[in-house]
């Protein structure tokens, strides 16, 4: 999986990196939104008109984020063409015997996977420039007017930031483990599938039993040092809502309207 | 089995961004029947030089010959799959590799993937807990409900019932208090005693465990061995340990107090052996 970007981070200092984390979430969830208005591939140029600026606001290197999105875009042309074979209205455009292909069906498809891929380069800038930090204090921030309806949103979000922090220790963790079975003589790619997936267990009993142990040190290291949960807690890092974050919104909205204009 | 490093350097990441060198310019000859320790502070390079030893890691340059199969850059791991019959490992904490229901189960799980047969693998198994001192009627039970010292007798038996010629041997006695670290490491050494052909690198930082189970030593430092000989022979540069963040055993410290030529000599760097050598040398020198 090396050319799956989704998730990383690059390091750098633009607009967009500067942006408010929670300007960025909202904005996402804005142009998921604003993308449903449009009912036709054309209505969807200023959405992708859209998408390029913000990435070139990054400057991250384009190069960068074509490699990255080589399976998602695989993964949209699958779609595509799912959706346009199991779409059947409208006049038949190509009458092959076993897969007539409909003008609605290609419209649709096309409107599908547009929408799909625009929304996966959006979710990717925003990991690319937001620190897994920045993004679960910002979704703290943002459930907590949920939290009156009973969403636990600090214990939420305080969930995710242990999850991402244990990650390389896993991997670490299980490079051990894997080089301590293989010098037992154990095989991680040799043999038939059903040889491999049995192959895990001796990796993955020992990686789950000290995830376990992990985890109840990590609990009573927290409360060792006092946490209550989110009361009365205050933050090291604090977020700014600056203008400019506002203005961005705006221009999210602008493009939605230029997507309903663009209506067919 | 003899083996023999020439000019072996790893680099972790070769051709991306996150390259590091690890180890550089080893060279390093073991003969059959040797009690070898590696020693080096944290990150000097000790685990990931023995770590090519079995063939988990592939020298990214120089040649490593173990026995008869010669490693050189670029080789697939696959083909030095037949390297771990030969070369056992016991890793820090050795423990954590447990997976299995029974202990039996999961020290029978070299000898099934070295394809001994079923028979074969119940004897080695019921040799391997004895050399290790387990109980037989701790067999039968899960590894998970035993102690943590205990667990890792489990794991040291699963190593040795791999049968191999070479076993290495990384911070072994690591968290475990003074009487258990001398049981371990006089459990190696019995073992290693037992066929003229086998031998141990025991890496480690402790250099009193170095100084007494181990024949020769190779100091490392950044990545490179700075210092290799007997222990006598490395303990008289007191200076040059320091520089690689090292001390020498507690023993050689108080003698070298006591007799600045360094005329003294030990054999175990242990209390009573000192003791010994003290009286002689305040009786002038003298033999006892």
């Amino acid at each position: 999986m090396r050319s799956m970007i989704l998730g990383q981070y690059v390091q750098g200092d633009s607009f967009i990196h500067r942006m408010d984390p929670r300007a960025k979430l909202t904005g996402l969830f804005l142009f998921l939104l604003v993308m449903f208005l449009a009912n036709r591939p054309a209505a969807l140029i200023p959405a992708a008109a859209f998408a390029c600026f913000v990435f070139l606001m990054t400057r991250i290197p384009v190069r960068y984020l074509l490699k990255g999105l080589k399976f998602i875009a695989i993964m949209v042309i699958f779609l595509f063409l799912f959706r346009m074979l199991m779409t059947r209205e409208g006049t038949v455009l190509l009458d092959l015997p076993w897969l007539p292909i409909y003008e609605e069906g290609v419209r649709d498809g096309a409107v599908f996977a547009g929408r799909l891929f625009l929304l996966m380069v959006m979710a990717t800038v925003l990991t690319l420039t937001t620190t897994p930090i920045e993004l679960t204090d910002a979704l703290e921030r943002l459930f907590k007017p949920l939290q009156r309806l009973g969403v636990p949103a600090h214990e939420l979000a305080l969930t995710m930031s242990i999850a991402l922090r244990f990650i390389p220790t896993l991997f670490s963790e299980m490079e051990k483990i894997m080089k301590a079975q293989m010098a037992r003589g154990a095989s991680f790619s040799d043999g038939s599938i059903v040889k491999r997936i049995k192959a895990l267990i001796p990796l993955l009993v020992p990686l789950i039993i000290q995830s376990f142990r992990r985890a109840e040190e990590l609990a009573v290291a927290m409360e060792a040092r006092g946490y209550a949960g989110s009361e009365g807690r205050t933050r090291f890092r604090q977020m700014v809502w600056r203008a400019s974050d506002t203005r961005v919104l705006f221009t999210v909205v602008l493009t939605g309207i230029c997507i309903f204009a663009l209506r067919g | 089995m003899q083996i023999k490093a020439q000019n072996l350097g790893f680099t972790y990441g070769e051709g991306t961004p996150f390259e590091k060198k690890a180890v550089s310019g080893i060279d390093v000859d073991i003969p059959p029947g040797s009690r070898i320790a590696v020693v080096g502070h944290t990150g000097s390079g000790k685990s990931t030089l023995v770590q090519h030893l079995n063939g988990l890691l592939v020298p990214t340059e120089g040649t490593l010959t173990v026995g008869e199969t010669t490693i050189r850059p670029g080789m697939k791991q696959k083909v030095l799959h037949h390297l771990r019959r030969t070369v056992g490992m016991v890793f820090q904490y050795p423990e954590h590799q447990l997976f299995e229901e029974t202990v039996e189960k999961d020290i029978a799980f070299a000898p099934n993937n070295f394809g001994a047969g079923e028979k074969e693998t119940a004897e080695r198994v019921r040799r391997a807990a004895e050399a290790v001192g387990l109980d037989e009627s701790l067999l039968s039970r899960s590894p998970f409900e035993l102690s943590g010292g205990q667990m890792r007798r489990v794991a040291i038996a699963g190593v040795l019932a791999g049968h191999p010629d070479v076993l290495i041997l990384d911070e072994p006695a690591a968290g475990l208090d003074p009487k258990g670290r001398r049981a371990m490491m006089e459990m190696f050494s019995r073992w290693q005693q037992e066929q003229p052909f086998r031998s141990y690198i025991l890496v480690t930082h402790h250099m009193e465990d170095a100084a007494k189970y181990a024949d020769y030593l190779y100091v490392m430092n950044a990545g490179s061995i700075v210092m290799e000989g007997t222990p006598a022979e490395v303990f008289q540069s007191p200076a040059r340990l320091k520089e690689a963040r090292l001390d020498v055993p507690a023993a050689v410290r108080i003698l070298t107090e006591i007799d600045g030529s360094g005329s003294f000599s030990l054999n175990t760097y242990e209390a009573d052996e000192t003791a010994d050598e003290i009286a002689r040398i305040l009786r002038g020198g003298g033999p006892l």
